[in-house]
């Protein structure tokens, strides 16, 4: 049991070192390199700690390997702008002028619901609340707010999401009192569109559907803002 | 913050990265210099050995394989902070078998036990080697 205690501390005070070393970063926002060091730190200091006959050189020298990676990884992005687009990757534009880029999703593998997700955390609860949106290499987005946008302590309930490329939720529509007859008529009406052809409808919180048709090739998605009064006065 | 400070933070940076690659210059060069001693230092009794076996002569055999494990008792240290303790365990128990096989005159069992060490002092160097079989 000693052994084990020494082990553990001497493997402890290792990592502690390098994780020291290679500064803040590592403690909040994680580039790609970071993390793999981060991970494969834990595991590897793992085994050299609960197992006695594992010399503490099979913990030591595979840690001292990832530090010394992980330096020539940020000396890299560091000196060259190409090695840091390799080792990084590029920051995208996923809401340019409040248009959500479908394209720009897809390519971050990101669903519409993640980034609802994420804009809710920045305290943008539509889209239309959101000019430009970057998802960042570190995984966080950054928001530039619209300037109709309410700000966190005025009204900014959420809006939600009724159809989701090109597939109605059920449960959402029931959930602000809207029909599906209803939805199908307004979008006709407003949008000359049927559901299928929306990558999202989203229900605002005054009423407002917010509605963003599916990418075409080579145009601009084609967006519309169909206000309550005019739907509820067509009686649809 | 003080530029001193920003001198200090980039001065351990390098001094850490540069201890780092010696400990790891040092873990490359040692473990295999290590065994290739120990397999110097034994080859020559394991082989004396072999012909004193079938020389039918089982006293110098457990006289040489005496020298062989005070040959490895002097490295055993090194060894075990060096490699996984099971490994090097496994060759003084090869060892100290051969011995009581010299002692008790089983010369086939002998053989087999002293080929085994000879085998695992081998394997040992090649799962050290930086080749490509052991990279992949």
């Amino acid at each position: 049991m000693p052994t084990l205690f020494i082990r553990t501390i001497f493997i402890y005070l290792t990592v502690f070192a390098v994780i020291r070393i290679m500064g803040k970063r590592q403690l909040s926002d994680m580039q790609p390199f970071d993390l793999v060091v981060t991970i494969l730190i834990a595991d590897v200091a793992s085994e050299p700690i609960s197992d006695p006959a594992v010399p503490l050189s099979y913990g030591v020298i595979p840690i001292l390997a990832l530090f010394l990676m992980h330096k020539a990884a940020a000396l890299l992005s560091l000196r060259s702008e190409r090695m840091r687009r390799v080792i990084c990757g590029e920051p995208l534009i996923v809401i340019s002028n409040g248009v959500v880029l479908e394209g720009a999703l897809r390519a971050a593998d990101f669903t519409l619901d993640d980034l609802t997700e994420q804009l809710r955390a920045k305290d943008v609860f539509s889209f239309s609340q959101a000019k430009y949106c970057i998802l960042e290499t570190n995984g966080a987005i950054s928001v530039v707010r619209s300037g109709n946008a309410p700000r966190k302590e005025e009204d900014s309930s959420p809006a939600v999401t009724v159809v989701s490329d090109g597939k109605l939720r059920e449960k959402a529509l029931r959930s602000v009192g809207m029909s599906r007859e209803k939805l199908d008529l307004a979008l006709s009406a407003f949008a000359f569109c049927g559901i299928g052809d929306c990558f999202f409808v989203c229900f605002e919180s005054d009423g407002t559907l917010h509605v963003q048709l599916k990418e075409r090739r080579g145009g601009q998605p084609e967006r519309y803002f169909i206000k309550a009064d005019l739907y509820e006065e067509r009686k649809l | 913050m003080k530029n001193g400070s920003f001198k200090r933070i980039k001065a351990v940076s390098a001094l850490g990265t540069a201890l780092a690659a010696i400990i790891i210059a040092f873990a490359c060069i040692c473990p295999t210099a290590l065994l290739r001693g120990l397999k110097r230092e034994t080859e020559r009794d394991s082989e004396e050995c072999i012909r004193a076996v079938l020389a039918d002569d089982p006293a110098r055999a457990a006289m040489l394989l005496s020298d062989i494990r005070e040959t490895l008792l002097k490295y055993r240290s090194r060894l075990l902070t060096t490699f996984d303790h099971d490994e090097i365990e496994e060759l003084f128990y090869a060892v100290d078998t051969a011995y009581e096989l010299a002692l008790a005159g089983d010369k086939a069992q002998l053989l087999t036990e002293l080929t085994a060490f000879r085998t695992k002092l081998e394997f040992l160097l090649y799962t050290n080697r930086a080749g490509l079989e052991n990279l992949l």
